[in-house]
């Protein structure tokens, strides 16, 4: 078939095909206040053609979804009442249960080209929604690609993981298949690799002869916020380490890939997950410690501690803090600590790396503090967007006197805030075929495999959560897991 | 006239430390705003479109009527969305009759060194030397439709643009808005059953939208399928319209009109037709939406017309040279002077 000669020239956009996005969950809350806000913006950014299929098990009827659309977008910003008319007439709805074969025959009857399948229901309803698609032949490229995005948690531990994985195999492609971790998604995390191997000045001493330690810490200031009985059943490592900490973890890790598709990334994120030391019982005391929160007052508000939050079961083990020392065993990190550390109720929500670097070779200024020479690099993800260096100058007067001053860049300072929200970007990527910012078969299993580690060797453990009081920066016991080490945590 | 570059920058560094104290400095690129007769209100709106979403050193060169040129500056920061100062150090220079303002031996020192030049151009095109700027200017970014508006004549206008492209990258604001337009249609012609028929196409008028934007936009057109202009059967047009004649390889005569020109805010309407029936449709109506019918297809798209602000906001971020709009512009260079009467 001849090419369109009025494409000629007018590629410099990324621009996704037309594509039917199909939302199973359709009634829940990520689709009302992620999903169509995401799928709204880019239908305004005019990048694709998108026709939207809710698919749940309420009797809402293609009319009820697209009045419901109407109230939820009502306040999408710089949005025409035509634009989001527009956008909503492209909504349809399928009544049916997940299990119901019916339903996904009357799915497939209107889905031509392209297809994109977003699973927005609990866990325990993908494997249903997996194979109701597969027995539909919904899987298979057909006129069109068809490709499915996993909401996290992707499993529990490995093993359910590795099932959840085997049941996908059964009916997609793994370049079919799209996981997400929408923190991925965030600009600031995307400019960790782009600092590293965009510019030259860094990776020369990113390696284990110029740096010390690494310190990564996402730390949040609320607590359960009403969700105790998801948050007990999973705990800080299940929720944030073994997703969105190992995602910093990787990227600050990594080598530099030899492209930048998407399994050329990836590959070198799973090789840094594939070399982290695991902690076995032998260490689980020194390199790991966990923690709950203790009642006490917040902002001059009383708060409840961990085991008094609703629906968290008495004498609950589940940790609201977790703090790890790792080693990445490999050619660069040989022997460099790599300290990280999540958890509910801290001072303040933060969330950085800081990469601590060695002492000069010879101390040729006198020190009145005992890391005064040790430079840090700090990328701030949030608040605040940026980078700081931490750096030695001279104080004015007549001696060589010396402090620490801060370098500050703010992302913001020179672009302003970022704007596009993470589930836009990762819907339009997958839109696109870019699985770069997803995460692969084999990296989720190696994640799975190091924290269930811990798991077994804390079940194991009779030793009970570590006690910390709200607002505070954790527990003691991670501070010891550092001094130990001749090093402190960055204060919160 | 005599300015101190270095008077101006400490001057600078003293209005940024009391607009915004101990906040980092970023910069991420020079704006040079050479501002005409007519154009102050233009350049205002531009200037507020980059407040407190790029970090830049704004030399602002505005046409003055002293006798001396003059110069001022200022500090605007505003706080983005996650409450961090974003700044414009500005320095205004008034261009007075002696010349001295506009001359970039006085304004070039003040340029921060190793970070992109954009210079804004809004005042006369055709008739200017650019040379002088083009030692600094990464890209120069201009507005067509608004020279077209203030009486510059299209021939002149396209064939400076012509010229002007080949020494640096252009930044039209008129034609990034008609690329939305050109995507619309490139995405119709992607049905097989209109790609087939492509080559059948006999005439293509816009009816609404300004001139430089249906220049434009037929220029693109007709560069896109090789067409080439043809001698005309008229000399004149009618009142506000205009018609071009142009012929395909195969020799195939083509009409392209422009009728009844209207700001952007209000309706314009493409049709492309085929053998002298009408295919081809795309309505851009309010509320930046377009209704577009081809083929089979009728459906709604999103057509969100960007401001003169957002363009130069993506200029920014990713100047490129735009290889199409060369073609654009030398396609429409070549058949201006064919109009013909389409009475």
């Amino acid at each position: 078939m001849r090419e369109n000669p009025f494409r000629t020239g007018l590629e410099q956009s990324r621009r996704s095909e037309p594509v039917t996005v199909v939302i199973f969950g359709a009634t829940g809350d990520l689709t009302r206040r992620k999903l169509l806000p995401a799928l709204l913006s880019l239908f305004r950014a005019g990048v694709t053609r998108l026709q939207v299929v809710g698919f749940a098990r309420r009797s809402w009827g293609t009319e009820g979804f697209r009045e419901r659309a109407h109230e939820y977008l009502a306040d999408a910003p710089d949005v025409s009442d035509e634009q989001r008319s527009a956008f909503i007439q492209t909504l349809t709805y399928v009544e049916s249960s997940f299990d119901d074969e019916a339903g996904y025959r009357n799915l497939a009857e209107g889905l031509t080209g392209n297809c994109l399948y977003y699973l927005s229901t609990p866990p325990a309803s993908y494997e249903a929604i997996i194979h109701g698609l597969g027995r539909a032949g919904l899987a298979e490229d057909g006129d069109g690609f068809r490709r499915i995005i996993v909401e996290k948690p992707f499993g529990r531990d490995l093993a359910s993981a590795q099932a959840l994985n085997a049941v996908l195999a059964e009916h997609f492609r793994e370049d079919q298949i799209y996981r997400i971790d929408h923190y991925l998604g965030k600009e600031t995390v995307q400019n960790i690799m782009l600092m590293r191997f965009g510019n030259g000045i860094f990776e020369p001493i990113w390696n284990h002869r110029y740096i010390d330690h690494v310190q990564i810490t996402v730390s949040e200031r609320l607590g359960l916020e009403g969700r105790g009985n998801y948050y007990d059943s999973s705990g800080a490592l299940r929720d944030m380490v073994q997703n969105h900490m190992f995602q910093l973890l990787t990227l600050t890790a990594m080598e530099p890939p030899t492209d930048l598709g998407a399994d050329s990334i990836r590959d070198e994120k799973v090789k840094v997950v594939r070399a982290v030391r695991p902690i076995g019982a032998d260490a689980i005391e020194s390199h790991t410690v966990r923690a709950q929160y203790d009642g006490g007052r917040v902002d001059g508000e009383p708060v409840p501690g961990y085991l008094d939050e609703e629906g968290v079961p008495a004498g609950s083990h589940t940790e609201s803090y977790v703090a790890l020392k790792v080693f990445i065993d490999s050619w660069r990190w040989s022997g460099i600590p790599f300290y990280l550390r999540t958890g509910k109720r801290l001072r303040r929500k933060v969330s950085e790396i800081a990469v601590t670097f060695r002492e000069p070779p010879l101390k040729l200024y006198a020190n009145r503090h005992p890391t005064m020479n040790r430079n840090t690099l700090i990328i701030r993800i949030q608040p605040e967007e940026g980078i700081t260096l931490r750096v030695n100058t001279k104080i004015p007067g007549y001696t060589f006197d010396m402090r620490p001053v801060n370098v500050d860049f703010a992302y913001g300072s020179a672009f302003g805030a970022a704007t596009l929200e993470a589930y836009e970007r990762l819907l339009f990527d997958a839109m696109v075929g870019d699985s770069t910012l997803y995460t692969r078969r084999d990296e989720i299993e190696a994640s799975w495999r190091f924290v269930d580690g811990i798991l077994a060797a804390w079940n194991r453990s009779d030793r009970p959560p570590h006690r910390y009081a709200p607002g505070s920066s954790g527990p003691d016991a991670a501070d010891k897991m550092l001094t130990a080490d001749g090093r402190r945590w960055r204060r919160l | 006239m005599i300015i101190d570059p270095n008077r101006i920058e400490k001057e600078l560094s003293d209005l940024m430390a009391k607009a915004s104290p101990a906040e980092a400095r970023a910069s991420l690129l020079n704006l040079v705003v050479f501002t005409g007769e007519g154009r102050a209100e233009q350049a205002n709106a531009l200037l507020d479109s980059v407040l407190g979403k790029r970090a830049a050193r704004v030399i602002h060169i505005k046409r003055g009527n002293a006798e001396e040129s003059s110069v001022s500056v200022s500090a605007r920061c505003y706080l983005d969305a996650g409450k961090r100062s974003v700044c414009l150090q500005e320095v205004i220079i008034e261009n007075g009759r002696d010349g001295a303002g506009a001359d970039p031996s006085t304004w070039a020192p003040m340029l921060v060194r190793d970070i992109p030049v954009s210079v804004v151009w809004l005042d006369r095109v055709v008739g200017t030397d650019f040379a002088p700027l083009l030692d600094v200017a990464d890209t120069v970014i201009l507005d067509s439709e608004a020279s077209l508006r203030t009486g510059e004549p299209e021939r002149e206008l396209f064939g400076a643009l012509h010229t002007l492209g080949s020494s640096v990258t252009i930044c039209d604001f008129s034609w990034r808005r008609v690329l939305l337009l050109c995507e619309i249609t490139a995405e119709t012609f992607d049905t097989p059953m209109l790609l087939e028929r492509v080559d059948d196409v006999d005439s293509v008028s816009l009816t609404g939208a300004p001139r430089a934007f249906a220049l434009l936009y037929t220029g693109w057109f007709a560069s896109r399928l090789r067409w080439q202009p043809a001698r005309p059967r008229g000399i004149e047009t009618e009142h506000d319209s205009a018609g071009w004649l142009l012929e395909s390889a195969s020799g195939r005569p083509i009409r392209m009109t422009h009728r009844k020109p209207a700001p952007l805010s209000a309706e314009a309407e493409v049709r492309i037709e085929f053998d002298g029936h009408d295919d081809v449709r795309v309505r851009l109506v309010s509320g930046g939406c377009a209704e577009v019918a081809g083929g089979c297809d009728e459906t709604v798209r999103v057509l969100e017309l960007p401001s003169d602000g957002a363009i130069l906001l993506a200029e920014i971020d990713g100047a490129h040279r735009d290889h199409i709009y060369a073609e654009t512009v030398a396609c429409i260079d070549s058949f201006t002077e064919l109009r013909y009467s389409i009475g």
